[in-house]
């Protein structure tokens, strides 16, 4: 086995074994675990398993398997970017209508209404 | 006459938010709810001054989450119909019985003031705004409407119940649009004349801002 083969390996040991303990204090809910478990098993076969990369990239149309990868990789990101910005927007609402609420009840307190 | 509140955000508008208060007084609406969104300043006192009912936001959150809450006080205070006019001293506030003629005829649900651009005191970066906007609100989310943009409206007691803001900044002006699209309410448009100065053009909306606008209303979509 190749040294980096070891390193990934320790790597997906830890996340694994992180991501149990979170899901087990409810930290997490299944459906990222299952989501974590579904990437490190992708990590898996690219390091474990090239061939399967190659094929893949075939299958793509993409001539070097290290292409398919980056381009995989820049999708990857867009897609964790686009679910960040998604839950800023929601805690921006959530921020705004406890503001709203606040300033609301200033009708109560100093308008008496 | 309905029992008409004037709702009007504003945020740091110490220099101009007396004028349009006494304006808006002057023309017989003394239902007046000024909604100060976290100002730094004295807009706040001055509009306690004016005797409107001020209520002030905690932290700066915008346009959309202020017009949201003048409009939800404005309910629950028994408005039959609400207008919304800003605090820059853009708008006529003698314009607002032309404004809230359509709903007191019951000829619409919801009233729009939609600005001239064709005086040359208009400026070419608000035009651009404005034909931009309505070019994405047709375009991209179907809705036709001659100054999506405008502040200046009205609402009736229903119409303004059904409308759900949920943006928290600029981008409220097409979310209104939107609405009343989807609640299929009867829109009417009047044109009303705007005061450009150098300080209201300072005030509103930018050019720079379209791009985020446009994300946010997509974001609203895929977010529900």
């Amino acid at each position: 086995m190749l040294m980096a083969q070891y390193f990934v390996l320790l790597i997906v040991a830890i996340v694994l074994i992180k991501s149990i303990l979170n899901l087990s204090k409810r930290k997490i809910t299944i459906a990222t675990f299952v989501f974590i478990v579904i990437l490190l098993d992708a990590l898996l076969v690219v390091v474990f398993m090239p061939n399967v990369v190659n094929s893949l990239s075939n299958f793509f149309g993409i001539e070097r398997a290290k292409d398919f990868m980056i381009y995989g990789a820049i999708a990857i990101l867009f897609y964790f970017l686009f679910r960040v910005y998604m839950k800023i927007e929601l805690i921006d609402r959530e921020i705004s209508n406890l503001v709203k609420k606040i300033s609301l009840k200033q009708l109560e307190k100093e308008w008496k209404f | 006459m309905s029992k008409t509140y004037v709702v009007v955000p504003a945020f740091n508008e110490e220099e101009m938010i007396g004028s349009v208060l006494q304006k808006i007084k002057k023309q017989g609406f003394r239902n007046i709810v000024v909604v100060d969104d976290g100002s730094s300043d004295s807009t706040a006192e001055i509009a306690k001054r004016e005797k409107a009912i001020v209520l002030r936001n905690v932290v700066n959150r915008g346009l959309g989450c202020t017009l949201n809450i003048g409009i939800e006080a404005a309910i629950i205070l028994g408005a039959e119909i609400i207008v919304t006019c800003d605090s820059d001293g853009q708008h006529d506030p003698s314009e607002i019985k032309k404004l809230i003629k359509p709903i007191l005829e019951k000829k619409a649900e919801v009233v729009i003031g939609v600005r001239s651009f064709d005086k040359k005191d208009a400026p070419f970066s608000r035009l651009l705004i404005s034909k931009g906007a309505k070019f994405v609100n047709l375009f991209l989310f179907g809705n036709t409407c001659n100054d999506t943009e405008s502040g200046f409206r009205a609402f009736s007691r229903e119409a303004a119940g059904k409308i759900n803001i949920q943006t928290s900044r600029m981008e409220v002006s097409s979310e209104i649009v939107q609405e009343i699209g989807r609640n299929n309410l009867k829109l009417a448009e009047v044109p009303i004349k705007t005061i450009y100065t150098d300080y209201s053009l300072r005030k509103g909306q930018k050019l720079s801002n379209a791009f985020s606008i446009v994300n946010k209303l997509f974001l609203k979509k895929i977010i529900k």
